[in-house]
């Protein structure tokens, strides 16, 4: 089963059109059905386990993979029939990273800027200064999340309009993490599209606008996160300064379930709770705690169903 | 067509291995003509000695007038010695030429820029041949000043056709090496291949004078169509340097064809 969802400004054209996308490697199938469209200014988080497929996902639409069935499209152009010219506007963070061991950072940069026939000089002074990053190390004296920050770089540097991000915090430091992190935002802000691939769920929740969960060869999942929060489970506590009716909460629209203890009502809701916080109000609640269940627990959820 | 860049990280990254390669290759021209005053001094008692090598020998090794400046030079070093350095290059940087990046884990960043599949073929392809040219060269060269000094007596076209079919042993099984390994995308697979090939194509021609049934496969041997034609001795083989272009030609156009097709793996 897949799930396709068209994000956010319907009217824009995706940035990543993906349709059908099926990957065999002979008879062993890796991803199978995958229908999925990114827009501008949006970042998907592409969630899921361990050989999910998740990354010959990222690996067909960018044409490192042969597409077995169906299409990926960039910026509305066909990838695995169309010159590679596309990819000078796609910023790319592979999972398993080696870089030019020989190299200095430096020589590194200006090669593939070279090869991207580009100046990106300025943006990769101020990449560097932002990640604290020496360009003038050598690359095979560099510890693995140093490297990491040159592949951020390498990535970012161009400025593109699509950014493929595997695992892109690998190795990196709390302060380098949140410096990342604002790129992101940075790059989201300016209309970049951006496809996260990560298996630290509070990173995904805190990064991306929606979410694609893939398990098993198969896109299971595919909503914004708020859409995808308001469809689970929340467990909503009210407490009261005096003893309250809980048949009244149980009666609510969205409520699941409503449980009394002395003077504090807990209620579990989906959807919703407009109804439950209005009646709470009447009823003098004086303080409302809101639980809300997390990325990780749903991606548990939703990956345990499919199992 | 041609990728500049990686044009000049390819030969900056393997300028040393080419100086090494170039190096050996005078090195051995220089002790093999080092020696040949002594036996042209003594030319009567060498050409007895050789002579008297069992006749299966002295075909293995194409040892005719063997005390003659060309023919000691035909036997020395186009025979097996240099065209087997020529072999050696050819596999190991052919069998690299597709799957270096890959091997090495850059595939990923390298093969998501904006270059076409047989920009980098091509030019990995010449990166190759400029490898192959120069250590050429430098034998070319090696031979024209040592036999200069040596006040040898051959034409130089018998030295540029020598050169000439050690670079066609390069381009084939270069060619051949890369085919395999953008087939299979492993440069084990295509150096094994190739030498186990190599190898194969070396006893052949080296046996074909001494059994029938395989001096038959001659005519399909590279080694033939090549140092076969004992270039110093007679000059270039038209004919057998156009098959070996074709051949050369075929297994870069399968190169071409089987990296465009198969996936980038890391």
């Amino acid at each position: 089963m897949s799930i396709s969802q068209q994000y956010s400004d319907v009217s824009a054209q995706p940035t990543v059109s993906l349709r059908n996308l099926t990957k065999y490697y002979g008879a062993s199938r890796g991803v199978e059905g995958i229908d999925l469209d990114v827009e501008p200014g949006t970042v998907c988080g592409l969630l899921g386990p361990n050989g999910s497929g998740k990354t010959t996902i990222l690996r067909m639409m960018l044409g490192l993979l042969k597409i077995t069935r169906g299409t990926a499209t960039v910026f509305g152009i066909d990838v695995a029939s169309s010159p590679p010219d596309w990819r000078s506007r796609v910023g790319y963070l592979p999972g398993e990273l080696s870089l030019y061991e020989n190299q200095t950072v430096e020589q590194y940069l200006v090669y593939l800027s070279a090869i991207r026939r580009g100046d990106f000089s300025a943006r990769i002074t101020e990449l560097c200064s932002r990640l604290s990053l020496d360009p003038t190390k050598h690359i095979g004296d560099l510890s693995k999340g140093t490297k990491q920050k040159v592949a951020v770089v390498q990535a970012f540097m161009h400025s593109p309009d699509l950014l493929v991000l595997d695992e892109p915090t690998s190795g990196l430091d709390p302060i380098i993490q949140r410096e990342f992190e604002e790129l992101i935002h940075e790059e989201c802000a300016r209309g970049t599209a951006i496809i996260l691939s990560s298996h630290v769920m509070s990173e995904a929740e805190r990064l991306s606008t929606h979410v694609s969960i893939v398990n098993k060869g198969h896109l299971v999942l595919t909503d914004d996160i708020a859409s995808l929060k308001a469809k689970v489970t929340r467990t909503i506590e009210l407490e009261f300064d005096r003893p309250v009716d809980v048949q009244a909460f149980r009666a609510v629209d969205n409520v699941q379930s409503a449980e009394v203890n002395r003077q504090t009502v807990t209620c579990r809701v989906v959807g919703s709770e407009n109804a439950l916080l209005h009646l709470a109000a009447d009823r003098g609640a004086v303080t409302v705690r809101t639980h809300e269940q997390s990325l990780d627990q749903i991606f548990l959820d939703v990956v345990g169903n499919h199992s | 067509m041609i990728l500049r860049p990686l044009l000049m990280k390819s030969l900056v990254d393997h300028v040393r291995g080419t100086i090494a390669w170039a190096l050996g290759v005078v090195a051995i021209v220089a002790v093999q003509l080092s020696v040949y005053p002594t036996i042209r001094d003594s030319q009567s008692e060498v050409g007895n000695i050789a002579d008297a090598f069992p006749e299966a020998f002295q075909k293995i090794f194409r040892m005719q007038d063997y005390t003659s400046e060309i023919g000691y030079l035909s036997t020395e070093l186009f025979t097996a010695t240099v065209p087997l350095i020529f072999l050696a290059i050819a596999v190991t940087w052919g069998s690299r030429l597709t799957t270096e990046e890959e091997d090495s884990g850059t595939a990923d960043v390298f093969f998501t820029l904006p270059i076409t599949r047989h920009t980098y073929t091509a030019t990995r392809f010449v990166t190759v041949a400029a490898v192959l040219s120069i250590v050429a060269l430098a034998l070319l060269l090696s031979l024209i000043v040592g036999t200069e000094i040596l006040d040898f007596s051959v034409p130089l076209s018998r030295f540029v056709a020598g050169a000439w079919v050690n670079l066609m042993v390069g381009a084939v099984f270069a060619s051949l090496a890369a085919a395999i390994g953008a087939w299979t995308g492993r440069r084990s697979v295509a150096l094994g291949v190739a030498v186990t090939l190599a190898i194969g194509f070396f006893v052949l021609y080296s046996l074909a004078p001494l059994v029938d049934s395989i001096d038959a496969t001659t005519p399909f041997n590279p080694l033939q169509w090549t140092i076969g034609t004992q270039p110093l001795l007679n000059g270039f083989d038209i004919g057998y340097s156009i098959t070996a272009i074709v051949v050369t030609a075929a297994f870069i156009v399968l190169t071409f064809i089987g990296f465009q097709r198969r996936d980038i793996t890391t």
